[in-house]
């Protein structure tokens, strides 16, 4: 293999090896807790599987539809509070409320969804951005509900089918087992027939129509679903911290959220889902220069983007013709 | 064969993870140090918004431990000539933040006490994640009543909130004279809080609210509200908004023709950000601002040693956060001292631990917050931090009452 062909084959063959490695680690996760007693790296382990699991099902909207939904955080939110409240304030199993969980978020997603019917691109971004914003309001600004901005307290310590989340070993099992169902899942809903259609919408709305793919119908699938699952992702989230507050489903997290998987590929869930726990993890191991770490975000989205938009492989192809040029002048 | 092509891509992916994985067991290794040492860990904001006032309580704890370590560590009990060293962790304001660094306390032995945290809800998360190793932690700061209700692991250094505002309230219907109160705050559910100690207060001085407005997060124009509270007519105007709203708020309650005290009664401290809000107007009426320290220290206290030294290290007069901290600090050295030995006996010493701070006595009851602390109502003559002069000054109790200080 020419060094040209090497650099021009790397995001390919990158992708490739994130593709299995990811399944993997997900596996090889569950032999942490045999290697890793200290609370807080089970803690942080925990966390940075949970953002996996909340950045996962974004994969359906911005990745394979399109859609850069701005929103998603707050579907995050919305399961996360609708679990704290029908748990606390009226005694519901925590199965049950992360069912409820689904619903709510599902049915927020649909609501938004219904706005890609009138607009696109830029103005879609608006609706969604407007949605987080006011939905945060809504959660600070309604005390008698949510508790207000200092934030939902007094959340019973939960459990799953016996297991507790308030166990660290425990929690963290349900937070990994909970990523590897929801990978399995959207691994087979984009691998098949679902995905390939979200695909030809996000590209071309009149190729789609003209197979017979209502691309509307699509892009609410692909929400719904995605927003569902966050839902429940989010109910994982109070299980396991037992605290929320208003702040933590505001622009920043659906910002993060949405740049995870941009930086992962766009339409690659195992991207989105390294990325995640990467930045988790790192994260926490650089706390002291967190100073930067919206640089080193930035700085990631740029190279994701030199990748992905193939801006290395031609400067090192203009490179090389000009080098070859040279030798034959020579 | 295209396996076989892969496989260098996928061994590497398996080697980066495997590095991260390894690079994460190794992350408490930073905070290693000797055992000799009371290491005391700091949450706060040191990025963002915030960063001013976490700054602000990460160097009142580092001068309590020097203030500490000056008169030879802990000076009593089966640690005495230990010295002390603090940390800081950035919290970033955030609740995920907020419990990794819980879970790093619980998990790091040579890490001795948790202290710091601005806002309730980030103690609130913390405590969560203590409770399930049995461990406490001192809150600085952050004062809402949950914290005390809720968990039974959280030392709350600060008064009640509620006390903040009987001190207002005291002071409006006793100093003032206010017979009504027009008052006027965000719609948060921690000010709930605040409004049971007002109210009390206002009634027990013969006073009643005869306006009460709210707002949502977020809101620039008050003129709706300031329209309704000057129809009341009220002889006060009470301001329970943080100070870059309180100082629009001002501003529009003067142009609107009301020139009745404006009285504070969150108690957050008002600085340049009040007075750049307020504008011309801060010389239209008076102005009273309610602190929950003693910010008009006598000479030769502790309070006036430490703010000349705070000036000196830090080119500021101690703000009310690092006076919080620095209390927290010095109630972990005062529970050191009444015999506790590590960081899971420390709870059972704080109820036992005394000495003097900043913000009064320490000395805290059986549900762990302070028996005491001071209040002060002090009058704006200036826009600078220090232009004022002292209206009053209360006695918070810990039973709910308010009396005027000595």
């Amino acid at each position: 293999m020419t060094s040209l062909t090497a650099i021009r084959t790397l995001p390919r063959r990158a992708s490739g090896a994130v593709g299995v490695a990811v399944p993997l680690a997900i596996a090889a996760g569950f032999l942490i807790p045999l290697v890793v007693t200290s609370p807080f790296q089970l803690q942080i382990y925990t966390l940075a599987v949970l953002n996996a699991a909340a950045v996962a099902p974004l994969v359906l909207s911005l990745g394979y539809t399109g859609l850069l939904n701005l929103s998603h955080g707050t579907f995050y939110g919305l399961g996360a509070y609708t679990t704290a409240i029908l748990v606390t304030d009226h005694g519901w199993p925590f199965e049950a409320a992360a069912l409820a969980a689904a619903v709510v978020a599902g049915l927020g997603g649909g609501l938004l969804s219904l706005a890609s019917a009138r607009v696109r691109g830029d103005y879609f971004v608006l609706v969604s951005l407007g949605l987080t914003i006011a939905m945060a309001q809504l959660l600070a600004n309604l005390p008698d509900l949510t508790r207000g901005r200092e934030g939902f307290f007094g959340i019973p310590q939960l459990d799953l089918f016996g297991l507790s989340f308030s166990e660290p070993v425990t929690g963290f099992y349900l937070c990994l087992a909970l990523l590897a169902v929801l990978y399995l899942f959207l691994h087979r809903v984009i691998s098949g027939f679902l995905g390939r259609t979200m695909l030809v919408v996000r590209y071309d709305d009149v190729a789609a129509r003209s197979m017979g793919i209502r691309p509307l119908a699509v892009r609410a699938t692909a929400m719904v679903v995605g927003s569902a699952l966050v839902g429940v992702a989010g109910s994982f989230l109070v299980a396991t911290v037992q605290f929320i507050s208003p702040a933590d489903f505001g622009f920043d997290a659906s910002f993060m959220l949405s740049l995870y998987v941009i930086i992962g590929g766009m339409a690659s869930l195992p991207g989105a889902v390294a990325v995640a726990v990467v930045f988790t993890l790192l994260n926490e191991q650089f706390r002291g220069i967190s100073d930067y770490s919206v640089g080193l975000v930035g700085l990631a989205v740029l190279v994701a983007v030199f990748i992905r938009g193939k801006v290395l492989r031609d400067l090192f192809h203009s490179w090389r013709a000009h080098q070859e040029g040279r030798a034959t002048d020579a | 064969m295209r396996l076989c092509n892969k496989r260098p891509g996928v061994l590497a992916a398996i080697a980066a993870a495997t590095s991260l994985v390894l690079a994460g067991c190794a992350g408490g290794a930073d905070t290693a140090g000797t055992v000799e040492e009371i290491r005391i860990l700091v949450a706060a904001p040191l990025t963002g918004d915030s960063a001013e006032t976490g700054k602000d309580l990460v160097d009142g704890a580092k001068l309590a431990a020097d203030y500490l370590n000056e008169q030879g560590g802990v000076r009593s009990g089966p640690l005495k000539g230990r010295k002390f060293a603090v940390e800081s962790a950035d919290d970033q304001l955030k609740t995920e933040a907020a419990t990794t660094i819980a879970a790093r306390f619980a998990s790091d032995d040579n890490l001795f006490a948790l202290t710091g945290f601005l806002t309730s809800g980030q103690a609130q998360a913390a405590g969560v994640v203590l409770q399930k190793y049995k461990l406490p932690a001192v809150v600085s700061f952050a004062s809402a009543d949950f914290l005390t209700t809720e968990a039974d692991n959280l030392v709350v250094v600060s008064a009640s909130v509620a006390n903040f505002a009987r001190v207002a309230g005291t002071f409006a219907a006793t100093e003032l004279g206010a017979k009504s109160a027009g008052t006027i705050a965000g719609d948060y559910s921690f000010l709930d809080s605040y409004y049971k100690g007002l109210q009390e207060s206002l009634t027990k001085g013969g006073a009643q609210i005869a306006s009460k407005q709210s707002y949502p997060d977020g809101t620039a124009d008050f003129s709706t509200m300031v329209t309704s509270l000057a129809k009341a007519d009220p002889d006060v105007v009470m301001s329970g908004a943080f100070q870059a709203d309180a100082g629009k708020i001002a501003a529009q309650v003067r142009r609107a023709g009301v020139d009745k005290p404006f009285v504070d009664f969150l108690g957050e401290g008002w600085g340049k950000t009040f007075a750049d809000s307020v504008g011309s107007v801060l010389t239209q009426g008076d102005y009273y601002q309610m602190d929950p320290a003693n910010v008009f220290p006598e000479p030769g206290s502790l309070l006036e040693t430490m703010d000349k030294r705070f000036l000196a290290a830090y080119g500021k007069n101690i703000p009310t956060a690092a006076m919080h901290s620095f209390d927290s600090v010095l109630t972990v050295g005062a529970a050191i001292e009444a015999g506790a030995t590590s960081k899971t006996d420390l709870l059972q010493y704080v109820t036992k631990a005394t000495g003097q701070g900043l913000l009064g006595q320490i000395a805290f009851t059986t549900e762990l917050t302070p028996k005491q602390r001071f209040g002060t109502m002090s009058k704006l003559t200036g826009p600078g931090p220090r232009d004022r002069e002292l209206a009053a000054s209360y006695v918070m109790n810990a039973d709910g009452t308010v009396t005027p200080a000595k």
